[in-house]
């Protein structure tokens, strides 16, 4: 198993490096290519897959190839995009690689995590209040703390921290909220009720605080894919989810940040100069990339605005083409797939909805950004796992990894 | 470098990420459960043994047609120690039990998640089936034989 996991992660870092040599054909790329940082990064990575087999904490073998390809890919086009970025980006990387193992050593038992939900709970509400009164507000969403230089975006961590609480509270009280009202019997499922209301409350919380629909829609959508996970109630969750659609309408109706976004994405040329600048960029960036793209290094991709963070999906779009984008969406699928895998193999109800609620967020987190900078959606302020730049980001999408790999390694390890 | 090496490089990197992607599909596909081979192979009864059968009607290509001999106490579902692999995504692990009596052959739901059913009736707890008798499961459609 564990060798499979070495050569996987060794043709991944050869492809990478290949994608480095030709990235180094860019006007911003002012000297040699980073080689180094590449050693240093597939060393990195080549270090974690041995000490977790060291330890005897190794888990699925496709899920640290997968993350390693979305991040290696990601990585190059930052530093394409900004060599400066990019220094910081290797040192992310290795940070989060760092975490990985931490994380995966740490959590000898994963189902020890479902002794603290009431902790995850508060501490994911306190970083969120605290971010919505007190954060700083950059394009007009508050989602960062600023300490110093460094820019810390507190939501990567509450959304980990909400699916810690959710799995630990759903696997206790799941099982009630699978009857009433609809269903068979009469009574009203008053838990179910409660919690719902709660969710709902928070993301509409979420979208007029913090002004972002983005964040609003991934609480959304987590919670009701979890609930629906727990409980299997389709009825409940399509009422709860066209509440939210309500209310997100009528959020639109009332704020005016909100509603910018929403007519940048129904139409970004009415303005393009202006509050449509981004989204017309994209779209031009998106077109000039074409079927097979302009070539890693030979295309423009920093005409967009904030194009290593939110739009750096545009960004290789532009110079992969659509052919590779649609690998990096594969390949988004696959680590989803993979990661419902461990949900689906997990030996106890926790670890299924742990597992699940973390592939689910990686899926929505990846769907919500990407359709974002294709204009799909309204575009928001959320990241790319593994692959935008950011500190925060990194390191959560480290920690879902571990967390997952710790989930998997269970089953084969003795109880 | 010349232009056209170039122009050849950037499909050679979006082959090689391919090649990567069709590596990790193998790889995930190789690890998907494989239906065919069941644990161990049926041992070959003769087809017209007197006594109680169970034929399978419709819904499992490799079973279909096919029959069963019911001596003792038959398991139904989806777990390796069941004798009669019931591989439908409504099966249970457990799903059922047969066992001959005589006359007729008890049938009896062992908690399944998603029921047996006589027909459309749901079997609740256990039932005795006549010569003929029809049950399924999920898609799977069973019938009971006696043969003289």
């Amino acid at each position: 198993m564990r060798a499979r996991e070495l050569g996987l992660l060794a043709a991944v870092l050869a492809v990478v490096a290949m994608a480095l040599a030709l990235a180094t054909r860019s006007p911003e790329f002012r000297g040699p290519p980073p080689w180094i940082w590449l050693v240093v990064q597939a060393s990195a990575w080549l270090i974690a897959s041995l000490v977790l087999r060291w330890k005897k904490a190794a888990g699925d073998p496709l899920l640290l190839p997968l993350a390693c390809l979305l991040s290696g890919l990601g990585w190059v086009m930052v530093w394409r995009l900004d060599p400066t970025l990019g220094q910081r980006q290797s040192l992310w990387i290795l940070v989060g690689l760092l975490a990985f193992i931490l994380t995966a050593l740490a959590v000898r038992d994963y189902r020890r995590l479902e002794d603290y939900k009431y902790l995850c709970l508060v501490c994911g509400v306190v970083l969120q209040l605290a971010v919505m009164l007190l954060g700083t507000e950059i394009n007009g969403a508050r989602l960062w703390f600023r300490v110093g230089g460094m820019q810390f975006q507190p939501v990567e961590v509450v959304k980990i921290l909400m699916i810690l609480f959710l799995a630990a509270f759903l696997r206790r009280y799941g099982r009630w909220m699978r009857l009433g009202l609809l269903s068979r019997e009469g009574r009203l499922p008053r838990r179910a009720l409660l919690l719902l209301g709660l969710g709902w409350l928070a993301a509409e919380g979420v979208l007029i605080l913090q002004k972002d629909l983005g964040m609003a829609l991934l609480f959304m959508g987590i919670f009701l894919t979890m609930f629906y996970m727990a409980t299997g109630r389709t009825d409940l969750v399509l009422v709860a989810g066209f509440l939210f659609v309500l209310g997100a309408v009528a959020g639109l109706l009332a704020f005016s940040h909100v509603r910018v976004r929403v007519y940048a994405w129904l139409d970004p040329f009415a303005d393009a100069q202006n509050t449509g600048y981004q989204m017309s960029q994209a779209l031009f960036s998106l077109g000039w990339g074409g079927l097979f793209g302009t070539g890693l290094g030979m295309g423009e991709p920093n005409r967009v605005p904030e194009a290593a963070t939110d739009f750096v999906f545009v960004a290789l779009a532009e110079e992969l083409g659509f052919v590779g984008a649609v690998a990096i969406l594969i390949a988004f699928m696959l680590l989803v797939t993979r990661s419902f895998r461990v949900a689906m193999r997990a030996p106890d109800e926790f670890g299924t909805l742990l597992a699940g609620g973390l592939s689910v967020l990686i899926a929505w987190q990846s769907l919500i950004l990407i359709a974002g900078t294709v204009k799909l959606i309204p575009m928001t302020g959320i990241t790319l796992p593994f692959v935008s730049y950011g500190g925060s980001s990194m390191l959560a999408s480290f920690v879902i990894l571990a967390l997952l790999t710790r989930i998997s390694a269970r089953r084969e390890e003795p109880c | 470098m010349s232009e056209i090496t170039l122009f050849y490089l950037k499909f050679l990197l979006l082959a090689g990420v391919y090649t990567l992607l069709g590596l990790l599909i193998r790889a995930l596909v190789r690890d998907l459960p494989m239906p065919g081979k069941p644990a161990s192979e049926p041992i070959p009864q003769a087809q017209d043994a007197p006594g109680w059968w169970l034929a399978v009607l419709q819904g499992q290509e490799r079973l279909e047609g096919r029959s069963l001999r019911l001596q003792e106490e038959l398991l139904l579902g989806r777990a390796p120690e069941c004798q009669v692999q019931v591989n439908d995504p409504f099966a249970s692990a457990r799903h059922a039990r047969l066992v001959p009596r005589g006359e007729g052959v008890w049938l009896e739901d062992l908690g399944s998640t998603n029921g047996t059913y006589l027909g459309a009736e749901v079997v609740k707890g256990g039932v005795m089936l006549p010569e003929g008798g029809r049950f399924s499961i999920g898609d799977v459609t069973f019938e009971l034989v006696k043969r003289a």
